[in-house]
């Protein structure tokens, strides 16, 4: 511990993090936050839950690209209903129709845009198909249209990737949803910009500053309930970060719990390996994951 | 033992550090260095970034580590400040490389902001430059009081000492002027790795430390919790429809601690309640709450406040006034000047009100002009600024994050700055005191100027 603060690292992150996560709240009419499942967006879940005092007064949104991983969906809709979440869930059910995917022969890079960049566009937009689970009465509904939303929480970290690295906490995306990656306004101590132009999509960030093995340190440290896949169940495989089966690959790892994963990533054989070296899409040339996220991709 | 590596881990401190400096002065290729040779780079990216230079023709440079957009690494420029993540023996750090190049000064100042010890990389062949000044000045304006000053590129010059003795000595005096007091300065090769990580012996005339050696000496801010409890009121929750009654007063504590039981007053509305119970969800019940903690009260008088108004301890001579009219340092940065006559939107804390600006008193750091007539983008100036209504404000120096503001005007976050003086203070201060019936005598003064003392101690220098 620092020899001159009563507050740990973990504290302080976590303490930031719901400050952003309430100013956010407070800023925006209609907000929601996104959820993918993983392991980022579930501390950033968890943090919601502290930051209202075990409430969530906003939607959480998945979009559903039909290829995730299915203990991912069950997992979802287990927690879902355990935490008493107002869940919405987007997808792009005509390219999955017309069969524009990857492993319908479409490339990596066409396929995250048609099965998540669109479907998240048309999510917040409020158009699309999407389903919504009530918590108070514990049923699934289809709806086509909603109000649109001005803003969501996101939980990328900067060290995830290049042009993540260079996010500000409160990110402006423009009509088409698109980002300007070198025209961002300044960000000038925790005094965020919160004033955008009508129809400005806006993208919170309250993870920038954590990074993988923070994560797993807040996961261990608060017992949050986390996906089965991440951990080794005797195969001598686990999932390091998730996404859709056919892009996803697990890698080898005996770690069966939080700890023995903060073990891996401090001294054992993660300590110098990228996250997402288990993702094929980020393999494909310099700059990708950079071009779908200046289009809307998280 | 495992276990113990893991709580070590978690409870290691974490310090933000800004690297600054001129366009092409050498900050990423610093930053890249220092990643490279402390082993913080993933796996093969290294290998992958020389293999992707050598194909493309290009020769090998550490800045390329780091250039993560597109454009920046078509161009060779830092665009953005990014957050680099790396790890010394001591603690974890955050890196944040700020762009030089004037046009993105927006860049530099969202990364500084963030930090609480800065790196200013001065390039040996072309020497202090109008943009190393600027950056000096816009660090002690943000309050950044650890400096630690690199020269780089020696080994153009081969490692030539009097080159570095000149350029300290020029630059010492430029700080001087802004009462900043580097903390070291080091002569390096950032691109040959010497002096970095390890001793460079082509420099035997530098004896002092490493460039990482000085990082890890640096210090975090000191957590203010003996100092006076303060904290922004961000929203008043209440989820009745959920069966939940509580009326929650959440904020984050900016200053000192408060308990269950003490009696608290909000500013400028001045009213009073007492703290009875701190709220959490999915923790132990608490009885204490600290310095930097994202909290929430219940009280036993439910009172009306609302978001923007300041919660200090009834019994406490906490520095914090309200005001209207306050003297000010401001950096602008707008696309539009900031001129007299218009009325923009001032943030403070989490209180919102109009401001207008009243008078330019100088420029800062620049040579005189004729008129002081409005301030342009990368200007800096001493200001005072009219409130519509006022604020619980302090003075930059007494507390950092209720004395710091941003303009806006519109959609455009213009303007960023601190305050240095409440032009209000002595009538507020006399309200205030006849309606808490505390005597504060002389000894305010001295008690405040202890507590600026032990804060700020390169102040009075």
């Amino acid at each position: 511990m620092s020899e001159e603060t009563g507050l740990t690292k973990l504290d302080r992150l976590e303490s930031q993090s719901i400050f952003i996560i309430r100013e956010a709240y407070k800023s925006f009419k209609n907000i929601g936050m996104l959820w993918s499942i993983g392991k980022d967006s579930t501390v950033l879940l968890w943090l919601a839950k502290k930051a209202f005092f075990g409430h969530i007064p906003f939607e959480l949104i998945h979009i559903d690209t039909n290829y995730k991983i299915p203990e991912m969906i069950a997992y979802r809709d287990r927690l879902a209903k355990e935490l008493k979440l107002r869940l919405v869930v987007g997808q792009n059910k005509k390219a999955l129709a017309e069969k524009r995917t990857f492993v319908d022969g479409l490339d990596r890079i066409s396929c995250c845009k048609e099965l998540k960049t669109i479907p998240l566009r048309q999510t917040l937009d409020g158009v699309g198909a999407r389903r919504v689970y009530d918590p108070n009465r514990d049923v699934w509904e289809e709806f086509e249209t909603a109000e649109p939303y001005n803003a969501v929480i996101v939980g990328v970290r900067s060290d995830e990737e290049g042009s993540r690295s260079k996010e500000r906490v409160f990110s402006a995306r423009d009509e088409k949803s698109e980002w300007d990656a070198s025209a961002q306004p300044p960000e000038l101590w925790n005094l965020y910009k919160t004033e955008f132009a009508p129809k400005t999509h806006v993208r919170v960030h309250p993870l920038l500053d954590w990074t993988e093995l923070n994560i797993w340190e807040y996961i261990e440290r608060e017992k949050i309930p986390t996906i089965s896949i991440y951990y080794n169940q005797g195969e001598g495989k686990r999932y390091r970060s998730l996404g859709c089966y056919p892009c996803t690959s697990p890698v080898d790892s005996d770690a069966r719990n939080p700890g023995e994963i903060i073990e891996e990533l401090i001294s054992g054989k993660f300590r110098n390996i990228a996250e997402r070296s288990g993702r094929a899409q980020d393999i494909d040339g310099g700059g990708t994951l950079e071009t779908l996220r200046k289009e809307g991709y998280m | 033992m495992a276990i113990t590596t893991t709580v070590e881990a978690a409870n290691r401190e974490r310090m933000d550090i800004v690297i600054t400096g001129h366009v092409d002065h050498g900050k990423s290729t610093l930053v890249g260095r220092l990643l490279a040779d402390t082993q913080s780079l993933p796996e093969g990216k290294l290998q992958a970034v020389k293999d992707s230079c050598k194909k493309n023709g290009r020769v090998f440079e550490y800045a390329f580590l780091l250039d993560a957009l597109e454009d920046e690494q078509k161009q060779g420029i830092t665009i953005d400040s990014a957050r680099i993540f790396f790890k010394s023996k001591v603690r974890e750090y955050i890196i944040i490389d700020a762009p030089g190049h004037i046009e993105f000064l927006r860049n530099m100042l969202s990364g500084a902001s963030r930090a609480v010890a800065a790196v200013l990389v001065i390039d040996a062949v072309e020497g202090v430059a109008e943009n190393s000044k600027r950056h000096g000045l816009l660090l002690s304006l943000l309050g950044i009081s650890q400096v630690l000053v690199v020269v780089n590129k020696l080994d153009a010059l081969n490692y030539d000492r009097q080159v570095f003795e000149d350029i300290k000595k020029e630059y010492v005096a430029y700080l001087e002027t802004l009462k900043v007091k580097p903390l070291a300065f080091v002569p390096v090769s950032a691109r040959e790795g010497k002096n970095i990580t390890e001793a460079a012996s082509e420099m035997p005339w530098y004896t002092g430390k490493t460039v990482l050696e000085i990082l890890d000496s640096f210090r975090n801010l000191p957590s203010n919790e003996d100092s006076f409890f303060a904290m922004p009121v961000q929203d008043v929750y209440r989820f009745s429809n959920d069966n939940d009654e509580r009326r929650i007063y959440a904020g984050t504590i900016v200053s000192g601690e408060i308990s269950v039981g003490e009696s608290v007053t909000f500013l400028p509305s001045r009213k009073e309640a007492h703290i009875k119970n701190i709220e959490v969800w999915n923790a132990p019940s608490k009885t204490r709450a600290i310095t930097a903690e994202a909290s929430g009260f219940t009280l036993e008088e439910e009172i009306y406040v609302k978001r923007g108004e300041v919660m200090v301890k009834s019994a406490e001579k906490a520095p914090v006034q309200t005001a209207e009219r306050i003297r000010a340092n401001v950096i602008w940065l707008g696309v539009r000047p900031f001129s007299f006559n218009k009325s923009y939107l001032l943030k403070l804390g989490s209180a919102r009100a109009e401001v207008r600006l009243e008078k330019i008193e100088s420029f800062l750091g620049e040579g005189e002009r004729e008129e002081y007539s409005e301030l342009r983008r990368n200007d800096c100036g001493s200001v005072i600024l009219s409130l519509s209504r006022p604020m619980a404000v302090s003075a930059f120096f007494d507390n950092p994050v209720l004395g710091r503001f941003v303009i806006v005007d519109g959609y455009d976050a213009a303007g960023g700055g601190i305050v240095l003086e409440n032009l209000d203070a002595k009538k507020t201060w006399q309200s205030l005191n006849s309606f808490e019936g505390v005597n504060t005598g002389g000894g305010f003064e001295e008690e405040l100027f202890a507590l600026l003392k032990k804060y700020f101690p390169h102040r009075f220098e």
